[in-house]
């Protein structure tokens, strides 16, 4: 398996535990630097013997659907409780991540930097990590859809 | 925070700008923040990860970037912000980033940083969180180059 097949799995199965259903995803493919990311985004930064980046876009709605999920109460604006719910979101799926590419056989420690909540308009993200590979995941209508962007590499 | 975390950042700063831009930068007041990061317009993230863990931010204005870029290539003229400039600007961080963390390694503090995220944008704020931000703003020839530190 691919180090994205290895994420897209964790994530699938860690965000159906916290969301309690279970996302479909639709492969957009390789992108190239600067790509386009929503208003909304964390990034997850991976160092060690397999290195890059975990990129979560979101839209606003999304993250409040995601956030009363997490804290299991009403949430009326993006507010400090529920973008750290949102957050430590991201943090279990890149955790988990982490952890399945250790145990696919790597053997080798890899580290994960606490999530960059990223805010702002027209944002645009360049890494040199390639391929960066674009994935959808869609909770469905009550949630909705999530952006992921996985770039990950192994170090020379 | 500890000062020992933030010391060996900016004698990075100023070696590493010295040697790939020839600058003399002057560092400016330190100051403490515990709100979101904004962003000049240029941000690079760098994931610390290990015994000392958190974010470097590294933020500039374009004509910031565009200018030290032109002078890490040797004066080739940047007419606009593209990702060859961006890449310049990437690397100049990761050396920084990678410089430090030697010097964190030589004080017995083991940590590896990931590979950088350059982000553009209009209005852009940086949540951490860790909440708490060291900001150290240097002086360059090229404007303002500021280092943003969160770890813990």
């Amino acid at each position: 398996m691919s180090y994205k097949d290895i994420v897209l799995k964790a994530i699938i199965n860690s965000s159906e535990k916290m969301l309690k259903v279970r996302p479909t995803y639709n492969e957009i493919g390789d992108e190239k630097s600067p790509i386009r990311v929503e208003d909304f985004t964390i990034i997850m930064g991976i160092a060690g013997k397999v290195s890059g980046q975990l990129i979560f876009g979101f839209k606003e709605e999304v993250v409040k659907k995601i956030a009363e999920i997490m804290i299991e109460q009403n949430v009326e604006s993006l507010d400090e409780l529920a973008v750290s719910a949102v957050a430590e979101f991201t943090n279990v799926l890149s955790g988990n991540s982490t952890i399945d590419i250790v145990e696919s056989g790597i053997n080798k420690k890899i580290g994960m930097s606490p999530p960059s909540i990223v805010q702002g308009k027209n944002m645009r993200i360049s890494t040199k990590v390639l391929p960066i590979e674009k994935i959808v995941l869609d909770f469905g209508s009550t949630i909705g859809e999530v952006v992921l962007h996985i770039a990950l590499k192994e170090k020379e | 925070m500890k000062v020992e975390y933030i010391n060996p950042f900016i004698s990075a700063t100023f070696e590493i700008l010295k040697m790939t831009a020839n600058f003399n930068p002057i560092k400016g007041k330190l100051t403490l923040k515990n709100e979101p990061v904004p962003s000049y317009g240029v941000s690079v993230l760098i994931g610390v990860v290990g015994e000392v863990k958190g974010q470097i931010i590294y933020s500039l204005s374009e004509k910031t970037a565009m200018g030290i870029s032109s002078k890490m290539m040797m004066g080739m003229p940047i007419e606009e912000f593209d990702e060859m400039a961006k890449s310049a600007i990437s690397e100049l961080a990761n050396m920084i980033t990678g410089n430090a963390s030697t010097q964190l390694s030589m004080q017995g503090l083991e940590v590896d940083i990931s590979p950088p995220t350059l982000v553009t944008g209009t209005n852009v704020h940086i949540t951490t969180n860790t909440m708490q931000t060291i900001v150290v703003p240097v002086e360059t020839e090229e404007g303002i180059f500021e280092i943003n530190i969160a770890l813990e």
